[in-house]
């Protein structure tokens, strides 16, 4: 009984560490037509992988059925090193076949069967105009790939392209997709050669290493799949969580400049402050002031505006008495009892924002101890005294803005 | 100062040696705003006139071996100035009460500058020297001083850190990155019964620590740990002190902040995410945030998921605010996304956010036993989105509405690069907003932006925005913006 418990954990043991650690296995060709990691999705990103036009007949799974292979129409694929290399197939390639002559561009000879005619091949072609067909554009992919390094270590065709032997035309959908290359790519170094999962191995990059995010064909953007990283349209209100879990993520692509814009920026980013936010922070402040803390410390960056405009209990009395209290009358938020409007119900439910205009002696010259130079009315919350003693010990300052150290009260939190 | 610039020399003689292979790029960031700020009272009117100049360095090698060390540097600076600032607000002269501490006409702060240098000891130690960012589950903080990382071969890295937290008051510093709480500067000048909260900036000495996952499938965890003194003579007794009369104060090293950070996250692709985190504040002894969000992903296009965050503000250790009574702020809300097409997304976002009080304010009485109310705000988002690759077109609204007001509207915005090159821009809100404490502040506001650009060369960007808005609180509101930036790489 304790030999069958103890392989169940073993068994157990083993399946959770190959379910969190990568999968050592071979990639084994695909049987689906589309590439590997493509699955749900539509298509390959368009920055990478620019819009084509492929204004032909083409049926990959009979020219397979006839007994070509890949490497007949592309042979250029198993020793191309860069992508600028063009790896269609050349028209004289299929001349071999069909029987025309595309050796001259500008006098193409159709061939003397039904396969070698223009219009087999090129849905574009009319007899009125025998010469002109559409082009065939296939803009550069903008990455880095090493195709000779794939052949090397025998990685067929299909293992990032899908099954193109089961297609007709095939288009840019066959290209392949990064999930798919981390299949391999974030294997360990034994498995997967030199080449590991960072950006840089098949992205674009800017001096230091940094990848290339804004390209002439659209611009970069990580996918759902990584990381949950997907910046779509509320991804700014939880990208911190991101961030704060795995930052080096976010430094693939971004600077410490891309966070200073917003998080200690000069610039109002307007996608969080709309127009006219100077007249209705206010009340975005007293609702949820714990955002504001992301960008701005409230002591300086608040304060010291709150002061020059004369909305702070320090600083001009001239200005305030010229312009009224910001906060319901006195006696109704301060000194009288409380009703619903009394500013003891503001201060717990949201500290932050008195912060953002008070300094402590506004607080202090009624919720000190009278020894401390105040009233004595006492702010602390229940149970404060059980922590009291740790906290002193650990900064003493905090305690002394209000006791006098003489006070009976601190003698017991020492 | 003068220490920021024998470091620059000394980066740059020691990069040196190696200038035949290292990357150069110089950026430069220029921005003039004019605008006014009308208090809620109407007067006074502040104008603002500002003007920020940002400068960076950064030097890399873009040929170095991916196995080999790998140094660069990198660096920026910036002067923030802003011209409408009275003289009265920033010297303390014949008029005191108009002088603000802290304030300061041009200061200039370094942002960040350091040496970084990868791939040593086998491509298992990397480290940075200088001023420079953390980012990990307990916020984003700058610093002063020394970093190292250690990458085990698999699954595991370590980093510590140790050095001066960067605070307002000390040369090239600001103070965004103090824990708040506490009113500090540089007090130079400032007789002690002026302001004697507004405490004397000191050297924080700081440490820390991170533990991170990499590379395993589907899971990642982080966990830091950090520690910030205050140190120096600042002033305890605020309250009732007397002009003339010799301070209280309290001197030497005592604690500012240490807390201790955690965050999951638990991804599989074709099914969903749970990401989650918490902060425990060691001064405070409490659990200052935490936070789970589960996301599902029902297709390829569509994310649903629903956040929870609870959040108690704490403050730096010198300050009172901590002792404080007050209560967590708690957010729930669910959200769908979806992307409709390439280039449409839609999401949205709506949910519950609750904050407590010891007493129910509506029935309160001097009897009351302190159980704990609630209440309640109902809050909302909106956001679409069409993208291409010469602009972006879209619209989001906001609504939040509870017990002590609300705040509801909505913008529309569109951008365009026209031959890649000339930009136009446009933003059109219509916001309303009340607050239930003083509702004769509510308002409705309209307000647009019109901007226009012009990108000489690929690295050189010129926008000019106007921006008019306009209630009834304050009248009409202008707003005219000036940009350039550039970079030179060589």
């Amino acid at each position: 009984m304790k030999a069958t418990t103890s392989r169940w954990v073993w068994i157990l043991l083993a399946f959770a560490i190959g379910v969190a650690l990568p999968a050592r296995a071979d990639n084994p060709a695909p049987r689906l037509p589309r590439p590997p990691g493509a699955s749900g999705d539509s298509g390959p990103s368009r920055a990478i992988f620019p819009a084509q036009t492929i204004p032909l007949r083409f049926n990959h799974a009979s020219h397979i059925a006839m007994g070509q292979t890949c490497l007949h129409c592309h042979p250029g694929a198993a020793t191309s090193q860069q992508t600028s290399d063009r790896l269609l197939p050349r028209p004289q390639i299929c001349d071999r076949c069909h029987g025309s002559r595309h050796v001259d561009i500008g006098t193409v000879q159709a061939g003397p069967e039904a396969k070698g005619a223009c219009i087999f091949c090129h849905v574009s072609y009319e007899a009125s105009q025998p010469q002109v067909v559409q082009r065939v554009v296939m803009p550069e992919p903008v990455i880095r790939l090493n195709h000779l390094a794939h052949a090397r270590r025998n990685i067929g065709c299909g293992q990032c392209h899908g099954a193109v032997q089961e297609l007709g035309l095939a288009t840019s959908d066959q290209m392949p997709r990064m999930r798919g290359c981390y299949r391999c790519h974030d294997l360990p170094a034994e498995s997967r050669g030199a080449a590991p999962a960072g950006c840089p191995t098949c992205h674009l990059t800017l001096p230091g290493g940094r990848l290339q995010t804004h390209l002439p064909s659209g611009v970069l953007r990580p996918p759902r799949w990584l990381g949950n990283a997907k910046h779509d349209g509320d991804f700014v209100h939880r990208h911190k969580r991101v961030a704060g879990d795995n930052s080096r993520l976010c430094a693939s692509c971004h600077t410490e400049d891309d966070c200073t814009s917003c998080h200690d920026g000069r610039l109002r980013p307007r996608g969080i402050h709309p127009n006219d936010f100077l007249s209705m922070h206010p009340v975005a402040a007293r609702q949820n002031s714990p955002r504001c803390s992301s960008c701005h410390q409230a002591q300086s960056f608040c304060k010291t505006c709150h002061q020059r405009a004369g909305v702070t209990m320090s600083g001009s009395p001239y200005a305030r008495r010229e312009q009224g209290r910001f906060h319901p009358p006195s006696e109704v938020f301060t000194s009288g009892t409380r009703t619903p409007r009394h500013h003891a119900w503001e201060a717990q439910r949201n500290l932050s924002a008195c912060v953002s205009c008070h300094s402590e002696r506004d607080c202090a010259s009624c919720h000190a101890s009278r020894g401390g130079g105040g009233l004595g009315v006492n702010p602390h919350p229940a149970g404060f005294l059980s922590r009291c003693a740790t906290a002193f010990r650990r900064n003493p300052r905090p305690c002394l803005v209000c006791h006098d150290p003489s006070e009976q009260v601190l003698a017991s939190c020492r | 100062m003068r220490a920021s610039g024998l470091a620059v020399i000394a980066c740059s003689m020691l990069l040196s040696a190696r200038a035949h292979a290292l990357d150069t790029e110089i950026t430069s960031t220029t921005g003039a705003q004019g605008y006014t700020l009308r208090s809620p009272f109407g007067e006074p009117v502040i104008t603002r006139r500002r003007f920020m100049q940002t400068l960076g360095l950064n030097v890399v090698d873009p040929d170095a071996n991916a196995d080999a060390m790998q140094v660069s540097f990198r660096m920026r600076l910036r002067l923030d100035a802003d011209f409408g600032i009275t003289p009265e607000e920033l010297k303390n002269g014949g008029q005191p009460y108009q002088y603000v501490p802290g304030l300061e006409q041009a200061p200039v702060d370094l942002m960040y500058g350091y040496l970084d240098v990868r791939n040593l000891a086998g491509k298992v130690l990397s480290a940075r020297l200088g001023r420079q960012y953390v980012i990990d589950s307990l916020g984003w903080w700058s610093f002063d001083g020394a970093l190292a990382r250690v990458e085990l071969p698999a699954y595991l890295a370590f980093e510590t850190y140790a050095g001066y937290e960067q605070r307002g008051g000390l040369p090239l510093s600001t103070p965004r990155f103090e824990r708040d709480g506490v009113w500090r500067g540089d007090r130079t000048g400032l007789d002690a019964s002026l302001y004697p909260e507004y405490l004397q900036s000191g050297p924080a000495p700081a440490y820390g620590a991170m533990i991170e996952t990499f590379g395993v499938k589907h899971l990642h965890l982080r966990g830091a740990y950090r520690r910030v003194w205050n140190t120096g003579t600042v002033s305890t007794r605020t309250a009732g002190y007397l002009a003339g009369a010799t301070p209280i104060t309290i001197s030497g090293m005592r604690m500012s902040s240490e807390r201790l950070g955690a965050s999951a996250d638990l991804m599989f692709e074709e099914v969903g995410d749970l990401r989650t985190g918490a902060i425990y504040d060691l001064y405070s002894s409490l659990f200052s945030s935490y936070y789970a969000s589960l996301d599902a992903f029902p297709a390829q296009w569509l994310t649903v998921g629903v956040d929870a965050d609870r959040f108690v503000p704490t403050f730096d250790a010198d300050s009172i605010f901590n002792w404080f009574a007050h209560y967590p702020m708690t957010t729930l809300t669910g959200r769908a996304e979806a992307s409709i097409t390439r280039r449409i997304d839609v999401a949205a976002s709506g949910g519950v956010r609750w904050v407590e009080t010891s007493d129910d304010p509506q029935t309160y009485t001097a009897a009351s036993q302190g159980s704990v109310s609630r209440m309640a705000d109902v809050l909302g988002r909106l956001s679409a989105r069409h993208r291409t690759k010469s602009g972006s077109e879209g619209v989001s609204a906001t609504l939040e509405r509870g017990e002590r007001g609300h705040r509801e509207g909505t913008d529309i915005f569109a951008e365009r690069w026209l031959q890649a090159r000339y930009r136009l821009m446009a933003r059109v809100s219509l916001y309303d907003w009340n607050d239930a404490l003083r509702p004769d502040r509510s308002a409705t506001s309209f307000g647009y932006v019109l901007g226009t650009g012009y990108r000489p060369g690929p690295l050189t960007n010129i926008l000019v925005e106007w921006e008019h808005s306009t209630n009834h609180l304050v009248g009409q509101r202008y707003r005219v913006m000036a940009w350039l930036q550039m970079a030179v790489t060589k």
